[in-house]
This record gives C-alpha cells, structure tokens and sequence, in this order.
C-alpha cells in the first residue's frame, strides 16, 4: 500500500526562479489495485513517481510505501518496488538474461531461484528467442518485455510504472496490459502514469489527474463522471484542464 | 557498504565495458599499438636518416678566396661532390647543393665557414661528416708543421683525459626512461580512466539507465564505489599495457637496430622485482585519484560529448606536472612530495634510477591517498547530487 501525503518538489532555476514541479499532492493506492496518474507532458507526473522511487528527494512531505518513509528508509523502500521509468532504462551491451541477472542479483535472489524466475519471465513475456541477444539488436517491444521483467525479477509487492505502453504497438500494450491486470489479481499495488486516455479507463480502479503540480480530481470513474459531468475520460480530462473555456473563449 | 552490491555493480559494469569499441580503443589497443608504432616508427626513420646520411654523397658549394691545401681533395675523399662556387651561402639557400663551405682570412690561419641547413637531420649529419673531414686535414698539417720543425708529435698530447661512469647500469638506463616512464604512467592513467568513468556516468545518463540503478536496493554510495573501482582497474590495466608495450617495443628496436647498439630512446627498462612492487604501491593512490577525479567531474556532465568537453582539461592540467619529472636534475625532495602528480611522476623517475629515499616515498603515497580520499568524497558527493545527477 502507498500513502502519499503532502509531497513536494521544488527547484531553484537561475533563470526561472522556483519552479514547482509537485505542490503538496496526498492520495493513497491500495493493494490488489491500479491507481493511475493523468496529466498532460510536465504536470509533474514523472516527478512524484520518482520521488516515490527514492530517486528524488521531496521538498516537502513524504509518502509511506509497504510500511516505509521515502525520506527515512529509502532502501527498504526499493527492496519492496519495482519501477519502470518511461525510457524503459535498459543497457544495450548486455543481453536480457544478463541483464535480469543483474538486477535480480541486486535485489538478493541468487542460484537456482533467480535462474527460475528468469525462465519463468521468460515464458511470461515469451522471451525465450531473444533472450541471449544483445538489447540493442531487439526492437521496441521486445526491449520494454525486457523492461518489464527487470521490473518485476524480485515479484516486488509494489509496481511503479511510468508510461509502461509508451510507443509500444498494439500487440505489445496488450502483453505488458495483460501483466498489469494480473498483477492487480496478485494483489499488488499498482500506481501508473499514462497518456494514453483508453488504457487509464479501461486499466485503472482510480485516477488522479494531476496538472501543474496538484491534483486536480482524484477518484473512480464514476466520481470522475459526476464530478464533471462528462462520460469519456478525454471530456473530463479536458474538463479538469480547463481546455474547454479556453477552446469555447477562442470560438 | 555491503561488498556483495560493489562487486555486482563492478562485475556488471567490467561486462558492459568490455562490450564498449571505445573504451577498448583507449584502454586496450592505444596501449599496445600505439606505443610501438611510435617507438618502432621513430627508431626506423631515425636510423633510416642517419644511415642514409652516412652513405649519401652530398654536394658542397666550395669557394677557397683564401687557398687552403688539399681542402678539395680531403672533402672528396670524404665521400662529397666539391663544386666552385662564388657565394656558398646561396647556394645553400638556393638549393643548388646541399652544403657550402666559404675558406677566407689570413693564407697562415684561413677561418672556415660551412653553411648548412640545420632544420634537415641529413644535412646535419653531413656537416658532421665536413668537421671530422677538415679535423682530419688540420691534424694532418699540424703534424707537418711540427716535422718540419723537428719537434715530436707528442707536444699536442702533453697528458690524457678519462671520464670514469661510476653510475650503475640501473641509473644510466633509467636516467631517460625513468624520466619517461612517470609521465607516460600519468597519462595513461588518466586516458584509461577517461573512457570508462564517462560512459559509466555521462554515458549512463545520455543512455537514461541511471534511474534503474538508483531505484535497486543498491546504495549510491555503493553504486560509486563499483564505479569508481572500475576506473581504477580500467587506469592500471592501460598503464601496465602501456609499459609492457613499451618494454616490448624496446627490445624489438633494439633487435631492429642494425649497429647493435640501441639509441638512446630505446634502453632496457630496468625493473626489479623491489623496484616493481614499490611503482604497484605507489601506483595505487594515483590511479584512485585518477580514476575518482574522472568520475567527479564526468558525472557532472549531462552527455558523452559534454563529459568529454569537461575532462579534456583535466588532461591539460595533469600534463605541466606530470612533465617535471622529463627536467632534469629535479629531485623529489618533501616538499614536492605533497604536490599530486609531480610527487608520483617523480618517485617514479626516482625508483627506476634506484636513487630514492623512505621519507619520499612515503611522503608521496600518503599525501596521495589523503587527495584520492579528497577526491572519492567529491565523486559520492556529486552522484549523490540530484540537481547534478538529473541535470536536463
């Protein structure tokens, strides 16, 4: 489970003075759910999923992740998450067995167990022709099944994932969906970050559209729906943005 | 620190290295091509020059105002094609031969010019070959001179000179190697440092796999540790390459040495096996100095090209110091044992010549590990430095 409460990401531009990135955003992600983060490019999204990460520090505030502070016990933190960043982050020398190796290795799995897991991942994300060639040579859905099997080598409990179907074609979206989903039947916390409207809708138990640093509505779809008023997720994201005054003010 | 998650990370990072055409360019085949090609290549064109200068029979503009004796024949014998002239010097520089020789003053002492072109190592090796030529035909008229008048031969040699070497053969060959040999270690320290501290910090930004790393359990101070590990290993390695390379390249110079005798570039490394463990330790600080700076300051940058652009300097910095050991009656005194670089180039220098001293070598070593400990501070310092660790 994630608690976020009152986190906050400030930095000092020399040219643009503060620019607040996360303004004191709280909400809470349940276990055996997926809550979504929605906003557009800059909203702040990639900054709360990597402060909750531990890459970053917050400003202010703090979040409680699997029974642990982000700011006081950031290693458990990362003992108990998988996180995938929207560049998939994957070292193109190496091959995916080595690769999961490694980071399976980090994360404390060794011998027999680790070399079952991956062949397990491997059938999963039906890997197994690419397995021993180098990252480089694969094409994209191959490398993100690569990056999500590095995400999930040590069956974290907590899976972050920024923009996980990013630039992936239809066939593949579905594969790394189908993990989500089953992931959420394993009971794991999920938080998400996406553009893609559909895959918000048809993914997530709860959605935050964050913009500009702050959540604007945070709920299910049918708080979302009677909060503004809208059916389809892209009317109420546009509704929440206030894309739509300035649309009508310019007609 | 858990030493599991540094061995993990250098083990991963050594792979991912060994992959990199860069990073085996720098660290492996500049090592051991380029040394010999530059030896080797040296050695055969200086040889080449020097035994073409010999054979050659050049040209000399000749013009006696005043008449000198068997001149013209002593230069012919000598292996030169004599042609009057009226202005040597002209000639020279006109290009029509390749020296002149001007005799002019009093018939009793005529003082002679040669006019050479001495940017060309030929035409220097040939006005040689003129000074023994006319050596030999001032010899020779002194000796007639001396009979004439009835007195011996042994009046122009009234005592003789001896210079005894006392130094060992250790001293004499490490006199210019040891010299050599420090400041080529601080360059290949720092050039095999170079590659892999870029690609493992820059590199893996530019690449955006750092976040990966720093969302394991691995710690960041283990993440730089493992980091910094490599670049030490990745310094010695190009190092010792360098020097093997060196050693080899000498012996197969010397082989390729017609006269037997090797020039001076290319004497035997004297290397003990004292001598050889007190260049390890005292290579160690050096090369965690290296290795950390690199990893300090590339990491600073936002990509390869930028990590580049910030650790050239470095090399220019390291250059003035590593340099002091190529001057020569320098020595490694207390004081410069606490100057980085100048101390390390210079014990080097000093070990190699067998003529050094406890207090400077520990002097050096530690002052160096106290600026290597400086350095790996400011190494996690910076990686543990979000601002400059997600610089966009």
């Amino acid at each position: 489970m994630i608690n976020v409460s009152d986190l906050t990401k400030f930095y000092q531009d020399k040219k643009r003075g503060k620019i607040v990135a996360v303004d004191h955003i709280s909400f809470e992600a349940n276990n055996g759910a997926i809550f979504g983060l929605l906003g557009p490019n800059g909203a702040g999204k990639t900054t709360t999923l990597r402060m909750l990460a531990t890459i970053l520090q917050p400003t202010e505030g703090t979040a409680n992740i699997g029974g642990h502070d982000i700011n006081k016990e950031a290693q458990q933190v990362r003992r108990k998450i998988g996180f995938l960043s929207g560049d998939m982050g994957l070292y193109h020398r190496l091959t995916p067995r080595e690769l999961l190796r490694f980071f399976g290795r980090l994360n404390g799995l060794n011998g027999a167990a680790l070399n079952q897991r991956i062949e397990r991942l491997f059938e999963l994300f039906d890997m197994r022709h690419f397995a021993d060639s180098k990252i480089d040579t694969l094409s994209t859905g191959m490398r993100q099944k690569t990056a999500i099997s590095r995400t999930i080598i040590h069956d974290p409990p907590i899976l972050i994932l920024d923009e996980p179907t990013s630039g992936l074609d239809v066939p593949t979206a579905h594969v790394v969906e189908g993990y989500i989903r089953d992931a959420r039947v394993a009971g794991k916390c999920i938080v998400l970050s996406t553009h893609v409207m559909e895959e918000a809708e048809y993914l997530c138990d709860r959605i935050a559209v964050i913009y500009q640093g702050r959540i604007r509505a945070l709920g299910t779809m049918d708080d979302l729906r009677s909060m503004t008023g809208k059916n389809r997720l892209r009317e109420i994201f546009i509704e929440l943005l206030g894309l739509n005054e300035t649309t009508n003010n310019r007609g | 620190m858990r030493l599991q998650t540094i061995k993990l990370i250098y083990l991963k990072e050594i792979l991912d290295l060994m992959r990199d055409r860069r990073t085996i360019i720098s660290m492996l085949v500049f090592p051991l091509l380029l040394m010999p090609m530059i030896f080797l290549g040296l050695n055969y064109f200086l040889i080449r020059s020097i035994n073409r200068a010999k054979d050659k029979q050049f040209s000399i503009a000749l013009k006696q105002e005043t008449g000198l004796e068997g001149m013209t024949q002593s230069l012919e014998q000598a292996g030169f094609k004599v042609r009057p002239s009226e202005n040597p010097r002209r000639a020279v520089e006109n290009k029509e031969t390749e020296l002149g020789v001007d005799v002019s003053g009093e018939t009793n002492s005529p003082a002679i010019r040669i006019y050479a072109d001495q940017s060309q190592l030929e035409v220097n090796v040939a006005g040689g070959r003129i000074e023994t030529a006319l050596n030999q035909l001032k010899e020779a008229r002194i000796k007639n001179e001396l009979q004439r008048a009835g007195v011996s031969e042994r009046i122009l040699t009234p005592f003789t000179v001896e210079k005894v070497n006392t130094a060992p053969p250790q001293k004499m060959s490490g006199m210019f190697i040891g010299a050599f040999i420090g400041y080529m270690f601080v360059m290949f320290m720092l050039m095999g440092a170079m590659y892999p501290a870029i690609d493992m910090t820059a590199g893996e930004k530019e690449r955006r796999t750092m976040e990966m790393l720093l969302s394991s359990p691995a710690g960041r101070g283990e993440i730089v540790l493992g980091k910094i590990l490599v670049a030490i290993t990745a310094s010695f390695m190009t190092s010792v390459l360098a020097i093997i390379s060196f050693r080899v390249s000498s012996l197969l110079g010397m082989k390729a040495n017609r006269s037997g005798q090797p020039p001076q570039l290319m004497m035997e490394l004297p290397l003990d096996a004292k001598t050889f463990v007190l260049i390890f330790v005292s290579s160690i600080p050096m090369a965690i100095l290296a290795a950390t700076l690199m990893i300090a300051i590339a990491t600073m940058a936002k990509s390869y090209k930028e990590a580049q652009s910030y650790v050239t300097p470095l090399f220019l910095v390291a250059v003035i110091p590593a340099m002091v050991s190529l001057l020569p009656g320098v020595k490694l005194n207390p004081g410069m044992a606490l100057i980085p670089i100048v101390n390390f180039s210079l014990l080097i220098k000093e070990l190699i010549l067998g003529d050094w001293s406890w207090t400077s070598f520990t002097l050096s070593v530690l002052s160096n590990l106290v600026y290597a400990a400086i350095a790996f501070t400011a190494a996690v310092m910076v990686f543990k430095n979000e601002r400059i660790l997600f610089r966009t």
